[in-house]
C-alpha cells in the first residue's frame, strides 16, 4: 500500500427514493468543500469505468433508509429491469484484494475493484441460499446525484443577489442581538454584529474555519494519544454515527431533501454545530431545525442562524443531555391551557394526558417534525420575533383546534390517535404545491394548518404578559 | 360506555432500542400493516393503539413508540413508567445495538421502576433478518444474552419483510396480560369506578416514584 496516493475516503450511503431509485450520497469528511466531491458516478455504467474505488466501511447509516455497501452492492444480482433495457453483456464482479490487510481500527480500507464481464447464470444466484431470488423485487440502482449545481431551494420569494429567501431574511431581520461567538476551547473564533448579509462572505468565512478546524483537531488526537482528545474522538464518532442516522430521514417526504447535496449539507451544519460546541454533542431533533433551515437559506447562514437559536434563544437547554427546559415548557403548557382553555385542561387531565406526553416532541424539535413544510417558515418568523411565547401560542392553537374532537375521547388511546393524525400531516404536505392541488386530504390538512397558525397569532396576544404572571 | 369499561383491557406497551433499529417501523408494521421507507427519526414519544383479542378478552395495547438515542434516557420517566410490559429491539446486522441490550433494559428499570425489577416482562426483538448477509446477531448469541439477563423471551423479526412481527407482539401482549393477572388482581374492580387502566399506573408510579417525581416538578 506505501507509496500509492492516499484514497479518497468517501462512504456510500443509498438513499431510498419513492421512485424505486437509489441515488448515491458520498459524505466526506465535513472539510471538503462540496465542490470538490467528485461525481461519484454517472449512471450506473459509468460505475464500471472505475478500475479500482477505495471505501470507508460505514457502519453509520442503518435506519429505515436502505443502506447497501459498496460490496454487498457488488455482490447483488443484476436488476432485471436494467438488464432489459440496456446492453445485457456488461456486468461487474468485485475482487476484494486486502481483505486480508483489513483490521478493525487501521486506517486501510477494503479495496474492491471492479472488472467488467460478461453476465452469467450464476450471477443470479448469488445471495441467501435457501431464499430463491426475486428479480422483481430487486431495487433498480441508479447513481443520480451529479453534485454540480444544487437544485436546493425553497419556493419562496427570492430577493435578488441574496443568499436567502424573502422569508429567510425576515428571520436575519429580527436578530438584533451581538453575537460573540466562542469555541469551546474557550478562543474566540468571530466576533459578529447580528448575521448580516452584506458581511455574508466574513460569515461564510468564519463557518468554514470551524469546519476546518474539526479536521486539524481529529488529526492531533489521534496522533498525542491525550485522554482529553481520546475522549473527544470517541465522542466525535458517536456523534457522527447518529448524524448519519438521522439525516436521510431529516424531512424525507419533501424532494428537496432528495438530494445528496442537500443531505452533505445538512451533515456538515451538524457537525460544525458538535465541533463549536462540544458539550451540546447532538441531539435527535436538532436535525429537523437544521434541515428548516436549510430549506430557505445558504449553508453558512443556516449555520449561524441555528447557533443563534442554541444560544440566545433558549433553544440550546432543550437539547442538553438533561433536557433541562423540556418540563418547564411541558409546565408552562399545561398553564397557560389553563389559563386559556380551562375547560379543555381540565378534560385533559382527567383522562391523565399531560403535557410532557403530546408536547416533547413538539418542543424537542420546535415543531419541525409536525407543522407542513410549506407552514414552518412562517411559525420561525414568529419564533424569531417572539421566542418561546410564539411556541406556546402555536401549541394552544393546535390543541384549541382539536378541542371538539379531544372532549369526546374518554380514555388515552382515543386521544393516541388524534395526535398520530396531526403529525401525519407533514409527511402528506409536500413543498411543491402541483402535488396536492387536486388532493382532498392533503388541502384539508393544508386549511386545517392555515387555520392553527391565524389562531394562534388573533387569539393569544397577551400571552407574553400572561405567561411574566404564571411564573411568579 | 358501560361495555367498554368491563371488556376491554388496556396496556402500555413500550418499545424501546438503539436508535434506527426499527422500532417505528416495527409498529408501524403492527397497527397498520405497512412498511414505510421514508421515515423521520421519533423524537420524544409517539404513539398507537391496536385493538387485539388474546383469550377471549379484548385487549387495547397503548404501543409507545421511543426515542432511540442514549441521551432520550433520561426522558424515561415521562414515559417508561406505568408501562405493562417492554419490547427492547435490536437490529440484528447492527452489532452494536445488540451490545447495548444491556443499557437499555437497565435504564427502563431505572426510570421506568417497575414494582418487579426481577420479573418484569420484556421480550428481546432482534429486527432486520430479511437483511441476512452470514454477519448477522446469531440466534444462539441473542438466546445466551436473554438466559443470562432472567431468561427473557427472545424474537427474530422483521419489519420489512412482516416476518414474526405480529407474533412478537401478540407475544409481548400477553406477557403484560400475565402480569397484570399475578400483579393488579383488583384491576376489574378499579377500573369500573375510573374507567381505565392509566390512573392505577399512575399509583404504582406513585408509589415508586413520590420523591424525584417532586423534585422534578418544582
Amino acid at each position: 500500500m506505501d507509496g500509492e496516493t492516499p484514497p479518497k475516503r468517501l462512504s456510500l450511503a443509498l438513499r431510498h427514493n419513492k421512485s424505486e431509485c437509489f441515488s448515491v450520497l458520498p459524505i466526506c469528511e465535513p472539510t471538503t468543500p462540496t465542490s470538490c466531491v467528485t461525481p461519484l458516478v454517472e449512471d450506473e455504467f459509468d460505475f464500471l469505468s472505475f478500475d479500482s474505488l477505495t471505501f470507508e466501511e460505514h457502519k453509520g447509516l442503518t435506519g429505515c433508509h436502505k443502506e447497501i455497501y459498496v460490496d454487498e452492492l457488488l455482490k447483488r444480482p443484476i436488476p432485471n429491469s436494467l438488464v432489459s433495457q440496456k446492453s445485457p453483456s456488461i456486468n461487474f464482479s468485485f475482487s476484494n484484494e486486502s481483505s486480508d490487510s483489513y483490521e478493525k481500527g487501521k486506517s486501510t480500507f477494503p479495496k474492491i475493484k471492479m472488472v467488467k464481464r460478461k453476465v452469467t447464470k450464476k450471477d443470479y444466484k448469488i445471495g441467501p441460499k435457501d431464499k430463491p431470488l426475486n428479480l422483481k423485487n430487486l431495487k433498480r440502482i441508479v447513481f443520480a446525484e451529479k453534485l454540480k449545481e444544487s437544485p436546493f431551494r425553497c419556493p419562496c420569494q427570492k430577493i435578488e443577489g441574496q443568499f436567502c429567501c424573502f422569508n429567510a431574511q425576515e428571520w436575519i431581520n429580527n436578530l438584533n442581538a451581538i453575537i460573540i461567538k466562542k469555541d469551546s476551547f474557550g478562543l474566540e473564533i468571530g466576533i459578529m454584529n447580528k448575521i448580516n448579509i452584506e458581511k455574508y462572505l466574513e460569515q461564510k468565512e468564519v463557518y468554514e474555519s470551524i469546519l476546518k478546524s474539526s479536521h486539524d483537531r481529529s488529526d492531533s488526537s489521534s496522533s498525542s494519544g491525550d485522554s482529553f482528545f481520546g475522549d473527544l474522538s470517541k465522542k466525535k464518532e458517536s456523534v457522527k454515527t447518529q448524524i448519519l442516522k438521522d439525516i436521510p430521514r431529516t424531512f424525507s417526504n419533501l424532494d428537496i431533501f432528495g438530494y445528496a447535496s442537500a443531505l452533505q449539507k445538512l451533515y456538515r451544519i451538524l457537525y460544525s454545530c458538535f465541533i463549536y460546541d462540544h458539550q451540546l454533542g447532538y441531539t435527535q431533533g436538532m436535525n429537523m431545525v437544521a434541515g428548516a433551515l436549510l430549506m430557505h437559506t445558504e449553508e453558512s447562514i443556516a449555520f449561524w442562524l441555528f447557533i443563534t437559536l442554541l444560544e440566545d434563544y433558549d433553544v440550546r437547554d432543550v437539547f442538553t443531555n438533561t433536557h433541562e427546559s423540556l418540563k418547564k415548557h411541558c409546565v408552562c403548557i399545561e398553564k397557560l391551557l389553563q389559563h386559556y382553555h380551562p375547560v379543555l385542561a381540565n378534560h385533559m387531565k382527567q383522562n391523565d394526558i399531560r403535557a410532557e406526553m403530546f408536547a416533547s416532541g413538539w418542543v424537542l424539535s420546535l415543531f419541525c417534525c409536525v407543522i407542513p413544510a410549506p407552514f414552518l417558515h412562517s411559525f420561525l418568523t414568529r419564533f424569531f420575533k417572539k421566542k418561546w411565547s410564539a411556541f406556546y401560542s402555536v401549541c394552544l392553537s393546535i390543541l384549541a383546534y382539536l378541542e371538539p374532537s379531544i372532549m369526546k375521547i374518554n380514555d388515552l388511546p382515543d386521544f393516541f390517535e388524534i395526535y398520530r393524525e396531526l403529525k401525519l400531516d407533514q409527511d402528506f404536505i409536500k413543498y411543491e404545491e402541483k402535488q396536492y392541488v387536486d388532493n382532498e386530504h392533503v388541502m384539508d390538512s393544508l386549511i386545517k394548518w392555515r387555520r392553527i397558525l391565524k389562531n394562534s397569532e388573533t387569539n393569544y396576544r397577551g400571552i407574553s404578559s400572561q405567561l411574566k404572571k404564571l411564573r411568579v | 360506555m358501560e361495555k367498554k369499561k368491563n371488556k376491554k383491557v388496556f396496556l402500555k406497551v413500550v418499545i424501546i432500542g438503539d436508535s434506527g433499529v426499527g422500532k417505528t417501523s416495527l409498529i408501524h408494521r403492527y397497527t397498520s400493516t405497512r412498511f414505510l421507507q421514508d421515515f423521520k427519526p421519533t423524537i420524544g414519544a409517539e404513539f398507537s393503539n391496536k385493538e387485539v383479542v388474546i383469550n377471549g378478552k379484548t385487549v387495547v395495547a397503548q404501543i409507545w413508540d421511543t426515542a432511540g438515542q442514549e441521551r432520550y434516557q433520561s426522558l424515561g420517566i415521562s414515559f417508561y413508567r406505568g408501562a405493562d410490559c417492554c419490547g427492547i429491539v435490536f437490529d440484528r446486522s447492527d452489532h452494536s445495538s445488540f451490545e447495548n441490550l444491556d443499557t437499555w433494559k437497565n435504564a427502563f428499570l431505572k426510570h421506568g421502576a417497575p414494582k418487579e425489577e426481577g420479573t418484569f416482562p420484556f421480550l428481546v426483538i432482534g429486527n432486520k433478518s430479511d437483511l441476512d448477509d452470514g454477519s448477522l446477531v446469531k440466534e444462539r448469541d441473542a438466546q445466551q444474552w436473554c438466559a443470562d439477563n432472567g431468561n427473557l423471551e427472545y424474537i427474530e423479526t422483521s419489519a420489512k419483510d412482516n416476518t414474526s412481527v405480529e407474533e412478537a407482539f401478540t407475544k409481548l401482549i400477553e406477557k403484560g396480560m400475565e402480569r397484570e393477572k399475578v400483579n393488579l388482581v383488583e384491576l376489574p374492580d378499579r377500573m369500573s369506578q375510573k374507567n381505565k387502566t392509566v390512573n392505577l399506573q399512575r399509583d404504582v408510579a406513585k408509589d415508586v416514584n413520590r420523591k424525584p417525581q417532586k423534585k422534578k416538578c418544582c
